[in-house]
């Protein structure tokens, strides 16, 4: 599961179990408890300056625990645990001040805490402080269970991947609820400016809120400026007064600070309008203890939101073509009548082509609006990537959807509005049905051929699946068949491109890339065979003969005459081959055989490697990392958000994508965004290669930023064996980089 | 009729000759339940100075005789063990029968049992770690549980033995059967009886003592939240009531949940897999309420958590088992391995079917190699080797002895 949705609900759990216990010493050993379970530990620590509140994992008695203790106070991050061995440690503060009561967490072995663990621990320790203390104000009242009942379905919006707005609202509704009162809002700071991000009325529709932008004044600036509970029982005659709420008769306010990690970022409001309402002390709590869980939230919403990455499309927010093929599975098991719409749009290339990538962002959102607006709320639209889109139809007849795919068409038709130039474009839709016996896969496939023939047929148009469209699949079948004779019969060669030193222009490495010379139909291009291989699962015996076809020549490289290092060999692993369980007895086989220093071996793998199952694929780069041969991230930055996998990849090169390259001379933002890539593989000791580098802008751009190594047509392009093999012999340092 | 296999038998002992230890197994399945017992721990003794018997036990036996039947044998020997819903030892796959694993020579023992986990699992588990102080000042120790899952929390149970015992000694152990009628369970300490109980074991050693735990589930579509739960029943899923989402998810048969022995066969197969850190937690939905609508699992599901259906297949089950046992006595090291215990999850069992249960015993034997194999198929397993959780629920825990 993703890490994020893990920690919403983690928490969520952990207030639950707070909220049952009987008094505040099992509330501190059930909360150390559940922190342990949380974090997989197994020691946890409450202590405060000069005491110990509660152990868990050992003895009172043990001396370990004072040891424990005063190494957390001098912020060791690893201790000795006699039985445990060496243990990894975090420590968290429950509250502010030197006097505060701090957590400490030991973990045996060496897996540090992530900042995901972390942020649950803070979170945790937050919770805990904050149940301590409605337990002691609110124990009586029965508020602690209302309070975890609306915490809960703000943390419900959250986990169930509501959009933020929508969280945010329901963070203002459960206010109203817990207060009985009229009016609440939510305002968060945006660059230092309090936004309204929501409000919730008891008002009728004629009789809503003017609502304002943003606040300078008023009790929620107050309580944001101050980070302090603020409260007023006359709010007319307050330094807070609104106008507008004073004419409607507001007569008490309370506002406290919204907390995200310690620091104030907005704040919660509420307001009564009932004459002579005053809020209480338990309500002053619960206010503050609301918008602290409301804080919570809100770091959870946000890590949530990175998280729908691996279910949603970033460019246009819709689902992507996992969670469409989860939705068409779960039709199909149900026995439910399904019809899929494939839609790829034509001539978007010359969009993207001719005004870049942002305007073609742009243009594929308002196409996903679009296309929504013509659907029912039960059909699902997907973004499978590039100019893909798909729509999946439950219980539609077959004419249904055809009048549909028109409506589509014509939508797509209409022109738009980017960057505040007129576009047109049209499109190609491919429709299948589902019949009895069919997988997902069968009715992608159907609509997904019956798209071509639309787009063959000229494109603008829908194209019902027929069985005789499969003469392209046998197409297909048969470059298949030769595919897996061309190893053999060594229709497969290698070419190698030169990554340079954009310091010393000295050639680094060598990336190898695969070609194939097809005996009838020529020179086939890699993004036409590698995706037929990696469907079939030919890569694999294809990926194990490139690597030690590159080996092979690799071994026999000779220094150049100017003084440049001995060049690596970079080899590309796709996602398939990262499955493959022989992959590191491969690669030390290849290395073995071939005498190659591991060193000078580089394996490639992009992003998506880490879509499907992440923790196999990082313990087998670990494995290949133990053998001494190195390992890049490729085509950095366009996947799947390897951020926060960075830290824990055994990487040391980072290939940055050539849409950043090619974004760079494009103007602040593209740069900026180069310069935070460059940044951060400074930051995790790694190498950044710029790929694609075609202008001299672009090479005098990554130099300034002190990008270290490029690559790209600018200075040379891919050349076979024997060529790269003499161009070496005679390299006397790259001409373009002399120039600059 | 053959009815009870000899037992077979591994020592090992250290460059000196004079610290040994053994391990044996006997198995019966003879008809006569006092007969079986004493059979079968008549082989399991075969050993030198033995310290501990364990015995799984065919629920479908009667077994105050066959515990009788033990304890004719093993005189004072002191005795942990439990009913069980298919044993695993030297002897035919499917017999139900009863298995005695004998630990003799240089293994420290101390035995104990508490009873009542229904009404307070924690003060139970606590009550077991309690007997078993002061733990053995060997080098590698393990305390191996035997529980009523039936009955209470588990985990409580769990957290109760953690809260004395310590980070320092691994929990192991699994949930004793009742042949898949899923009432009630009994627990074996010395000649005596108990339900609703645990019978635990320390036993120390100065060579390792490998455990892996591996379950072989995948979570299947989306997630859903348990916006509503108690201990182990889950009142409801993304605000439906949870019997409702369970079956529309599953695409039951419809009144599936009217009749209790057939929806607790469909839900074996169809566990929920809950959020953890890094992975998933299994928890098997032992049955429902088709009035309340509610589920009841075999372990708790706390309110607020991320919950998928799981799904598995003989290929995943069977790569789990041979996993565990291979991880378990590859943590032996250079050490010889002594024998092979194994705790699989009935629902486990379930998803092989009779012929993957074959291959499974063959994978398991393959491990074990001369050493002998031993353990049963359990309901719901405990494991607390790393980090604080130790009862799990589908899972398979191997343990090698040396």
């Amino acid at each position: 599961m993703t890490s994020d949705s893990w920690s919403t609900s983690q928490l969520v759990e952990f207030l639950a179990v707070l909220s049952e216990q009987r008094d505040e010493d099992c509330a501190l050993r059930a909360a150390v408890e559940r922190v342990l379970e949380s974090l997989d530990a197994e020691v946890g620590l409450l202590f405060g300056r000069d005491t110990v509140l509660t152990v868990v994992g050992l003895a009172a008695v043990d001396p370990q625990v004072a040891t424990l203790a005063a190494a957390a106070r001098t912020g060791a991050d690893q201790v000795w645990v006699d039985g445990l061995g060496r243990c990894r440690t975090a420590v968290v503060a429950l509250d502010f001040g030197e006097d505060a009561v701090r957590l400490l967490v030991v973990r045996a072995g060496a897996d540090e805490f992530v900042p995901d663990e972390m942020l649950l621990l803070r979170g945790m320790a937050w919770v805990l402080h904050l149940a301590l203390r409605p337990l002691r104000v609110m124990v009586l009242l029965g508020e602690r269970q209302r309070m975890l009942e609306q915490v809960a379905r703000v943390q419900r919006a959250i986990a169930n991947r509501a959009p933020l707005p929508e969280v945010f609202d329901t963070v203002t509704a459960s206010a109203l609820d817990l207060f009985g009162t009229e009016l609440a809002m939510l305002y968060l700071a945006d660059q230092g400016v309090l936004m309204v991000a929501s409000v919730s009325t008891t008002f009728d529709e004629q009789h809503q809120l003017t609502r304002p932008m943003h606040l300078r004044s008023g009790i929620g600036r107050a309580a944001y400026s101050s980070g302090e509970l603020v409260r007023t029982d006359d709010y007319p005659g307050s330094a807070y007064a609104n106008p507008e709420l004073v004419a409607r008769g507001a007569h008490a306010a309370m506002g406290a600070p919204v907390r995200e990690n310690g620091a104030v970022v907005g704040s919660l409001v509420t307001l009564s309008f009932q004459p002579g309402h005053h809020f209480t002390d338990v309500q002053e709590q619960t206010l503050l203890a609301f918008a602290d869980q409301v804080s919570i939230a809100l770091s959870d919403a946000k890590t949530l939101a990175t998280a729908q990455h691996a279910i949603r499309d970033a460019v246009t927010g819709l689902p992507n073509r996992v969670l469409f093929l989860d939705r068409l599975e779960q039709a199909l098991a149900r026995g439910i009548p399904a019809h899929v719409l494939f839609l790829d749009l034509d001539r978007f290339k010359l969009v993207n082509d001719t005004r870049g990538h942002c305007a073609g962002d742009e243009l594929l959102r308002q196409v996903g609006r679009r296309l929504r607006e013509c659907l029912r709320n039960d059909d699902l639209l997907a973004r499978f990537g590039g100019d893909e889109f798909a729509v999946l139809v439950d219980n539609g007849g077959c004419d249904d959807v055809v009048l549909l795919a028109k409506r589509m068409l014509e939508a797509v038709e209409r022109p738009y509005l980017v960057a505040g130039d007129e576009v047109s474009i049209n499109a190609s839709i491919g429709i299948s049905a589902s019949h009895d016996g069919d997988t997902a896969g069968d009715i992608l496939r159907d609509a997904d051929t019956a798209m071509y023939r639309a787009k063959h047929a000229g494109g603008g148009r829908a194209v019902l699946f027929e069985k005789r469209m499969h003469t392209v699949l046998v197409q297909r079948a048969s470059l298949e068949a030769d595919l897996r004779h061309a190893v053999s019969r060594d229709e497969l060669f290698l070419v190698f491109q030169p990554i340079l030193h954009l310091a010393t222009g000295h050639v680094d490495t060598a990336e190898a890339l695969l070609r194939w010379q097809h005996p009838t139909r020529g020179t086939i291009p890699p993004d036409e065979f590698i995706p037929l291989a990696e469907e079939t699962g030919l890569i694999v015996p294809i990926g194990r003969h490139v690597l030690t076809a590159a080996c092979t020549q690799a071994a026999g490289w000779v220094a150049p005459p100017d003084g440049g290092p001995l060049p690596a060999v970079s080899v590309n692993l796709s996602a398939r081959q990262l499955l493959d369980p022989e992959l590191v007895r491969d690669v030390r086989r290849a290395v073995e055989t071939t005498g190659l220093d591991p060193a000078r071996l580089i394996l490639e793998i992009t992003e998506s490697a880490f879509v499907g199952d992440a923790a196999t694929v990082i313990e087998r780069l670990r494995q290949i990392r133990d053998t001494g041969v190195r390992l890049a991230i490729d085509d950095f930055g366009t996947g799947y958000s390897a951020l926060s996998y960075l830290r824990h990849l055994p990487v040391e090169i980072l290939k940055i994508d050539r849409s950043f390259v090619e974004g760079v001379v494009a103007g602040w933002q593209g740069r900026a965004f180069l310069n935070t890539i460059v940044r951060l593989s400074e930051t995790l000791s790694m190498t950044a290669v710029g790929e694609g580098v075609e202008t001299r802008e672009q090479l005098a751009a990554l130099q300034a930023l002190g990008c270290q190594l490029g690559q790209g047509f600018l200075f040379a392009r891919p050349m076979d064996a024997a060529e790269f093999s003499r161009s070496l012999a005679v390299h006397r340092g790259s001409a373009v980089l002399a120039a600059s | 009729m053959v009815t009870s296999v000899p037992g077979t038998r591994a020592t090992i002992g250290r460059s000196t000759g004079t610290r040994r230890r053994s391990v044996r197994v006997g198995h019966s399945w003879d008809a006569s339940s006092h007969a079986a017992g004493a059979v079968a721990t008549l082989d399991a003794i075969q050993l030198a100075d033995p310290r501990l018997l364990l015995v799984f036990a065919s629920f479908g036996y009667d077994l105050p005789e066959l515990v009788a039947g033990v304890g004719s044998v093993a005189g004072d020997i002191p005795v942990i063990g439990c009913s069980t819903a298919g044993e695993i030892g030297p002897g035919p796959p499917q017999s139900p029968g009863v298995v005695v694993v004998g630990l003799g020579g240089d293994f420290s023992v101390r035995t104990t049992h508490s009873a009542g986990l229904r009404q307070d699992p924690r003060a139970v588990g606590e009550a077991v770690a309690h007997g078993l102080l002061p733990l053995p000042d060997t080098p590698h120790r393990t305390t191996l549980m035997l529980t009523d899952s039936l009955a209470g929390d588990q985990q409580e149970m769990v957290r109760g033995a953690y809260g004395l015992l310590g980070a320092t000694v691994p929990l192991i152990g699994g949930g004793a059967g009742d042949n898949m009628r899923m009432q009630t369970s009994y627990q074996f300490h010395n000649g005596q009886i108990l339900q609703e109980a645990v019978v635990a074991a320390v036993i120390g050693s100065d060579d390792p003592i490998g455990l892996s735990v591996r379950h072989g589930w995948r979570r299947s579509g989306h997630g859903m939240v348990v916006t509503g739960s108690a201990g182990n029943d889950v009142h409801s899923l993304d605000d439906r009531p949870a019997l409702d989402a369970y079956l529309h998810r599953h695409a039951a048969p419809h009144g599936l949940e009217q009749d209790a022995a057939a929806f607790a066969e469909f839900a074996l197969t169809r566990p929920l897999a809950v959020a953890r850190r890094g992975d998933v937690a299994i928890r098997h939905v032992l049955g429902a309420d088709p009035v309340a609508r509610t589920l009841n699992c075999a372990g708790s599901v706390p309110k607020g958590a991320a919950a998928w259906l799981a799904t598995g297949d003989v290929e995943s089950t069977l790569a789990a088992t041979d996993a565990a046992c291979a991880e378990a006595i590859e943590q032996l090291g250079e050490v010889p391995l002594l024998a092979l215990l194994v705790f699989d999850c009935v629902g486990r069992r379930a998803v092989l079917g009779d012929d993957g249960a074959l291959v499974e015993r063959r994978l398991m034997n393959d491990r074990a190699g001369t050493a002998p194999l031993a353990g049963f198929y359990t309901y719901g397993e405990i494991a607390r080797t790393k980090g604080v959780i130790g009862y799990h629920n589908q899972t398979v825990l191997a343990v090698a002895l040396s």
